[in-house]
């Protein structure tokens, strides 16, 4: 059984590339969500937005993704996940905001 | 004998061949303790322990207490009741003071307290009568194999003979105690009687007759019985006495045997409950002469008439004798001194006034005397002897006389002087001259300075004569260095003579009396101390007659210088007396007597055996002629006494004090005669000396005096001397006196001699000390007691019988201590360390009384008993008592070893000792347990042995023995002090404690056993329980006695997801509270099941109690868990209320729900309370064994038991339980049993899962649920959330790398700390050596979120522990 988690990609109105997870991210589905987000990503060097405010829960599986493009990842976290963020660095190399959402809560 | 055998070759009677051998014969299946063969261990060991033991002893066993003792206990107490009480019932044995003994027994056996009794009269059937016996004995009890009181040991010191020994030995010496107050007979009497009567043991009543004159008897005192009974007729007319027969109801045949007193009414009973059966009659015996009357002494009915017991009347007896004796003689005395007061008045009378008479005969003695003298023929020595003693001492009473003749004449104012011209010088020198020889020969120089005067004095020539005689033979008396000047001359108008001696002078404080008529000065040394004391006063007055005047001027020491001054002329004399000069200056005869006189004074001038011939006794004696010894300065006297004495005794003579002390001292003679007044040492001193001396203290002295007079009497008789005779004395009166004085002292020394045998005798040691702590003399126990003998006296304080003060310098302390209080006059008993010559220490009770002697210095009189044996029993019953006490908080075979090794080192000081069971070694030591070797050695040594081990020396440095146990034998070992020794005592201690010990391994060993059946049965009963999780349950038997109990606890799931507990406490203990403990259980549970809430469990429960007996007061408390939310509705039944421990230190009790015990109330609803267990709290429910103690509120124990819950909150609920009944019960173990149910909430997450990664999301879940119930906020969730994952989703990745593999996730929340386990069984990946970039994060993360991380990774598999601090 895969865990659940429900990915949608898209561009916002100001035109920037744009993911959104909802669910949880663990061993299960961090693949998953690794292809997604190189799709989202596409080919240029355009920066994408990574809103994981409704994520549960995320482990180092997703972790490692978001590190392998982190250069390019404007990041959106719910402050129960950012700990994740810091301790693991990402923080340092993505844009982190946290946003208070209802992921979580 | 076969029957004595125990199955495993050890024989229980084999110890000792004789007893045993008694003991194997009889019938035991007869008696309730079976045959030997059957008999348990305990019982074994308590018989080879009696059978071993030289002490008298004896035990009881079994419900009858059948009978043992030893060898000893035969020997001293048991007497014709043996072999007959070997296997008897105790009660039957000693039927005749079971009434004594019974009670003691049943409280040893009730109790288990030894008792102690010392000197326990009891009334003994043993030889055929009632018999007075003593006994000093100990009690204690005896246990079986079980622990159970089952028998008792009685270690007894018969003390009989030392008790009325004691006894008769205080009466012999009351009676004796007053011999310096001489009584008259009525005083004595009455005195003895006092005495003897206050022995109402020994002597029921007396009666002692005395034979008056006319040959009846007359009751002259009587004890018990009131004069005028029958049996005490005040008088036995001489017609009812019958020598050799009877006197009245008495017969006196002298008879040794007793007299019949059945058929007398009305007798005394003494200090008994009935009166005597038998009396004796002994005769008062009179030395020499037939006896001064009886004694009728009632006996003591229950002890045999002995030999001891008619040498203590005989000797009582004998003790009335010599009273009567003594205040008979002492009247006999006083009348002699009075008619001898009487005489002496009339001698002086008779004397003063016709002394003159005397001359006549006197001359008429001397005249033929004189003829005699020079007719004698010259071979006949002895007569010439004889002859010139009559003449000298003619003489010397003539010169008496005539001084007398001069004073009365003086006196009377008829002195017929005849005054004539005189040429004083030569005249002087003349007389002088007369001097010469005897002053020569006393080794003095003369010098006499007569130069001529220019005109003559007039002088009476005799008068002057006896002037200068009296001043010379005064000088030549006292001066014995130097020499005496005689000088005249011519001061003025008067002539001057001076009489100069050189010799001791007169103290100053005499000199005014100097002159005074009959006074006599007081000088330590003279030639002589014969003399009237009338010389100097005499020259005074006849100085005073020539009108002269005479002084002295002396320097004691230095010598004494008499002036005496004439007037020239005759105007100063009356005229009537005036002559014309003679012209003779020749020297008269008076000058003789004075010069005879002085030459006997010198050494060399008598010959010591004039007229002695060869000795021939005049008296053929019954045994050594009586040696009397003669001390008398006048040789004539001497020499006289000696020819009196001569013929019927050895004489010793001496010529002064001195040497009577050392003759005296040398060989105490059977008599000393001695004249009072003597040069040196008097007779007074004589006898004062001789009285100080032990060696001579017993010896009699006459003195002889010339002094009459009841005062000179009385003051000779006061100093200690026996008889007191005045001179001059009849010959025979002197025989007479020195015979019965002789006679008397050879009783006394009868007496003495008695006095000695008695006291060496006397069980106990003997012993005299004078005033400075020396011993003087001693017995023959006290030789033996301290081995020192009588004759190395005295013994000097410090005595070497004490403890060295090197060696042992407590003791010596100790002994130094009561020396100090004795000798300054602290008397009493004493119990004293002491040590005998050879060596070896031993205890002495030690008795010590002052006593003044004749003599009014204080002696000390003490007895000495050697304790060591009761001492040492007494020590031995504290050394088993202690070892009991240590032995009885043992309950484990290890711990009793322990326990008796400490005791075992503890008892001897050991350095060390160590015991062996099989593989266990058990030790109290220093160091290192010691010599394995040696405990080896010992398991084969075999029943009640000890091996000595003898180091360097010969001095034992190590004892061994070994016992029997459960466990097969036990080696034990003591590491001595080999300054200590280890003697037969130590050895009989030590097999007494290992008895001891060898019961209590029997117990121990049993009590292992049965709590391990009782533990297993109470487990049994409340089921092989699979508890719901977070709940641990513990159920604790009772220690002692280890029975199950009632209590129970229970904890079900219920249908509905949520808990059912229950803990209860059925009343009672044993099988049958058990079986109502596990129906109560099963209702219980059942009920649960079924209804919706606790009170209507107990409810119900109140119902079906009703149909089981015995379960009605059961306590029970109950509740319903719901394990989601820690919710938890309650009820209870008279049980102590629940505890709930909050995570944050506090602790709440669950009192809202009380009601009381099961089945109390009736048809009555229970009610019910609900409380929250919170996250992290602990339910805990119990019985009242846990927190109930003696003394001790039950809030206080129930408040020790939250706080122990909250002192280990951070431990699983298993350990928590296991700390909480550690630290409530301790090491003691609880006296009644407990049950006890513990819960924190919630219940650990405890997860298993296949390592799949599909597992993570339920998991996840689960997890997040259970933190919810935890009481973990949302934040700290998700971090302990992302932690528990990556250690999972490494086990998965792993596990399922490996193919079937499983994870398990463990969550528990204990206190404030959270746990987390993750477990595989595949093998982690070394976390350096990470391939998968993209997992590298994961152990980062681990150790970032918890704040413990540990890995451990092995062949089987994977084990990731995290902890972390619960923040809210």
């Amino acid at each position: 059984m895969t865990t659940p988690l429900h990915i949608t990609t898209g561009r916002a109105v100001d035109g920037v590339a744009r993911l959104s997870a909802v669910g949880e991210i663990d061993l299960t589905n961090a693949a998953e969500f690794a292809a997604r987000l190189r799709d989202a990503l596409g080919d240029g060097a355009g920066r994408l937005l990574v809103d994981l405010t409704r994520v549960e829960y995320l482990d180092s599986a997703a972790l490692a993704t978001l590190f392998a493009h982190a250069e390019r990842l404007d990041i959106r976290i719910s402050p129960l996940n950012e700990a994740l963020l810091t301790f693991s660095g990402l923080d340092q190399l993505a844009a982190v905001e946290v946003v208070a959402g209802d992921a979580g809560a | 004998m076969s029957e004595g055998r125990h199955p495993d070759g050890v024989d229980v009677f084999a110890v000792d061949a004789e007893v045993g051998r008694d003991l194997a014969v009889v019938d035991w299946a007869a008696t309730p303790l079976g045959a030997p063969g059957g008999w348990p261990q305990s019982l074994r060991t308590a018989v080879s322990i009696l059978l071993a033991s030289r002490f008298p002893m004896w035990m009881a066993w079994g419900p009858e207490l059948t009978f043992f003792c030893n060898a000893a206990y035969r020997r001293d107490t048991l007497a014709r009741k043996y072999p007959w009480a070997l296997g008897r019932p105790a009660r039957e044995v000693w039927a005749e003071i079971w009434g004594e003994i019974g009670p003691r027994i049943e409280s040893v056996l009730a109790t288990g307290t030894a008792t102690w009794d010392e000197g326990l009269l009891l009334f003994l059937e043993r030889s055929g009568y009632r018999e007075e016996s003593y006994h000093t004995f100990s009690y204690s009890p005896l246990h079986n194999d079980e622990g159970a009181l089952t028998g008792m040991l009685c270690v007894v010191n018969e003390d009989t003979e030392r008790v009325i020994g004691e006894r008769r030995m205080a009466t012999l010496r009351d009676l004796g105690s007053d011999p310096s107050v001489v009584r008259t007979e009525r005083e004595m009497l009455a005195f003895a009687a006092e005495q003897l009567e206050r022995n109402g043991r020994d002597l029921p009543f007396t009666l002692t007759y005395l034979f008056d004159d006319d040959g009846g008897a007359e009751l002259a005192a009587a004890t018990g019985l009131a004069p005028g009974h029958p049996a005490a007729p005040q008088r036995i007319a001489p017609g009812d006495i019958a020598p050799g027969d009877t006197a009245g109801p008495w017969s006196i045949a002298g008879s040794p045997m007793p007299i019949d007193l059945r058929g007398l009414e009305g007798l005394p009973t003494g200090d008994w409950a009935e009166p005597p059966t038998q009396a004796l009659l002994l005769p008062l015996l009179q030395q020499g002469a037939t006896p001064y009357g009886f004694l009728v002494a009632g006996l003591n009915r229950y002890r045999l008439l002995d030999e001891g017991y008619r040498g203590f009347l005989e000797l009582a007896a004998g003790h009335v004798s010599t009273g009567i004796a003594s205040a008979r003689s002492y009247q006999a005395q006083q009348r002699r001194a009075e008619e001898l007061a009487e005489l002496d008045r009339a001698k002086t009378a008779f004397f003063s006034n016709i002394s003159h008479e005397f001359r006549t005969p006197l001359s008429l003695i001397m005249g033929p005397l004189q003829e005699l003298r020079d007719h004698l023929p010259p071979d006949d020595q002895r007569s010439r002897d004889e002859v010139e003693v009559i003449h000298r001492n003619g003489l010397r009473l003539g010169k008496l006389v005539n001084t007398l003749l001069d004073f009365s004449r003086i006196e009377a104012g008829r002195m017929q002087a005849r005054y004539e011209p005189v040429d004083l010088p030569l005249f002087t020198a003349e007389l002088a001259s007369v001097f010469r020889a005897a002053v020569e020969r006393a080794g003095l120089a003369f010098d006499v300075d007569c130069p001529p005067l220019p005109q003559p004095v007039h002088l009476d020539r005799g008068l002057w004569e006896k002037i200068v005689l009296n001043l010379l033979s005064n000088a030549l008396k006292f001066t014995f260095d130097g020499g005496i000047r005689v000088a005249v001359a011519a001061r003025d108008t008067h002539a001057v003579v001076t009489v100069a001696d050189t010799g001791i002078g007169v103290p100053a404080a005499e000199m005014p009396r100097l002159f005074e008529r009959f006074h006599r000065i007081a000088t330590a040394r003279a030639r002589s101390n014969e003399g009237s004391g009338i010389g100097l006063a005499l020259v005074q007055e006849l100085v005073t007659l020539h009108g002269g005047t005479i002084e002295a001027e002396s320097t004691p020491g230095a010598g004494t210088t008499f002036t005496i001054r004439l007037p020239f002329g005759a105007a100063h004399l009356p005229p009537d007396q005036l002559a014309a000069a003679t012209g003779s200056d020749t020297v008269t005869e008076t000058a003789e007597p004075f010069v005879r006189e002085a030459l006997r004074w010198l050494p060399g001038a008598e010959e010591d055996h004039p007229a002695a011939g060869p000795v021939v006794p005049a008296v053929p004696g019954d045994g050594p002629r009586a040696r009397v010894l003669v001390a008398d300065d006048n040789a004539d006297m001497r020499d006289y006494l000696r020819r009196l004495l001569d013929s019927a005794y050895e004489v010793t003579t001496v010529a002064d004090g001195t040497a009577a002390l050392a003759a005296a001292r040398a060989q105490p003679p059977d008599l000393i005669v001695s004249d009072v007044m003597m040069p040196g040492v008097d007779g007074l001193a004589l006898v004062a000396a001789l009285r100080a001396d032990p060696r001579t203290a017993g010896v009699p002295v006459m003195l002889l005096s010339a002094r009459a007079g009841q005062e000179a009497a009385v003051e000779g008789l006061s100093a200690g001397a026996d008889d007191y005779l005045v001179k001059p004395f009849a010959a025979q009166e002197l025989l007479a006196r020195v015979r019965a004085n002789v006679d008397l002292a050879r009783l006394r020394n009868h007496h003495a001699r008695w006095r000695t045998a008695l006291i060496d005798s006397l069980q106990e040691g003997f012993f005299v000390a004078d005033e400075d702590g020396a011993v003087v003399e001693v017995n023959a126990a006290f030789a033996d007691i301290l081995g020192y003998p009588a004759d190395g006296v005295p013994y000097p304080a410090p005595h070497p019988w004490w403890p060295d003060p090197q060696a042992d310098p407590t003791s010596h302390e100790e002994v130094m201590e009561q020396y100090r209080q004795v000798v300054t006059g602290r008397h009493g008993n004493m119990v004293l360390p002491l040590q005998h010559r050879d060596g070896h220490r031993l205890w002495a009770a030690v008795t010590i009384n002052s006593v003044h002697d004749d003599a009014g210095s204080t002696m000390l009189v003490g007895t000495l008993r050697d304790i060591t044996t009761e001492r040492s029993a007494a020590q031995r019953e504290t050394a088993l008592n202690a070892m009991n006490e240590r032995l009885a908080d043992a309950r484990t075979v290890p711990e009793v070893l322990q326990a008796a090794v400490g005791q075992l080192r503890r008892q001897w000081h050991a350095a060390g000792v160590t015991a062996r069971a099989g593989a266990l070694t058990v030790f109290d030591a220093a160091g290192e347990a010691q010599a394995p070797a040696v405990l080896d050695g010992l398991l084969d040594l075999g029943h009640s042995r000890i091996l000595i081990e003898m180091g360097a020396g010969g001095r034992p440095v190590g004892a061994g023995t070994s016992l029997d146990s459960p466990l097969g034998a036990v080696g034990i070992r003591i590491a001595l002090d080999p300054a200590r020794g280890f003697g037969t005592e130590d050895q009989t201690l030590l097999l007494l404690l290992c008895g001891s010990v060898a019961q209590a391994l029997h117990r121990a060993y049993a009590f292992d056993q049965e709590r391990e059946v009782a533990v297993t049965l109470q487990r049994s009963i409340l089921g092989p329980v699979v508890l719901p999780d977070g709940f641990a349950v513990r159920y604790q038997p009772a220690t002692r006695p280890l029975e199950v109990g009632g209590d129970w606890y229970d904890a079900v799931d219920l249908p509905d997801g949520r808990i059912g507990i229950m803990v209860g406490d059925c009343v009672g203990r044993g099988l049958e509270a058990a079986t109502v403990m596990g129906q109560l259980r099963s209702a219980a549970r059942a009920l649960l099941l079924q209804a919706t809430g606790p009170g209507q469990v107990l409810t119900a429960l109140d119902r079906f109690a009703a149909l089981l007996p015995g379960a009605v007061c059961t306590t029970a408390f109950c509740a319903i868990l719901d394990p989601e939310d820690g919710g938890l509705i309650y009820a209870s039944a008279g049980h102590p209320p629940a505890i709930l421990a909050l995570p944050d230190g506090q602790s709440e009790l669950l009192t809202v729900a009380r009601g009381l015990p099961i089945g109390v109330p009736r048809g009555e609803v229970r009610n019910e309370a609900s409380v929250t267990v919170p996250p992290r709290g602990v339910l805990l429910v119990y019985t009242d064994g846990l927190v109930e103690r003696r003394r001790r509120p039950l809030t206080v124990g129930i408040g020790n038991a939250a706080d122990a819950v909250q002192s280990h909150q951070a431990l699983p609920v298993d350990e928590l339980a296991d700390r909480v009944l550690e630290q409530m019960i301790g090491d003691e173990g609880a006296s009644d049993d407990v049950a006890m149910l513990l819960y924190r909430h919630p219940a650990p997450l405890d997860l298993s899962f296949a390592a799949r990664s599909s597992e993570l999301a339920p998991t996840r879940a689960a997890l997040r649920r259970w933190m919810g119930r935890a009481g973990i906020g949302t934040y700290m969730a998700q971090q302990v959330l992302v932690a528990a994952g990556e250690a999972c989703a490494n086990a998965i990745e792993h596990g399922h790398r490996e193919g079937q593999g499983w994870v398990r996730l463990l969550v528990r929340a204990m206190g404030s700390d959270l746990h987390l386990t993750v477990t595989d069984n595949g093998s982690w990946r070394p976390e350096r050596s990470e391939p998968d970039p993209n997992r590298g994060h994961g152990i980062k993360l681990m150790r970032a979120l918890m704040q413990h991380v540990d890995l451990q990774t092995g062949a089987t598999g994977t084990t990731v522990e995290m902890s972390t601090r619960i923040t809210p």
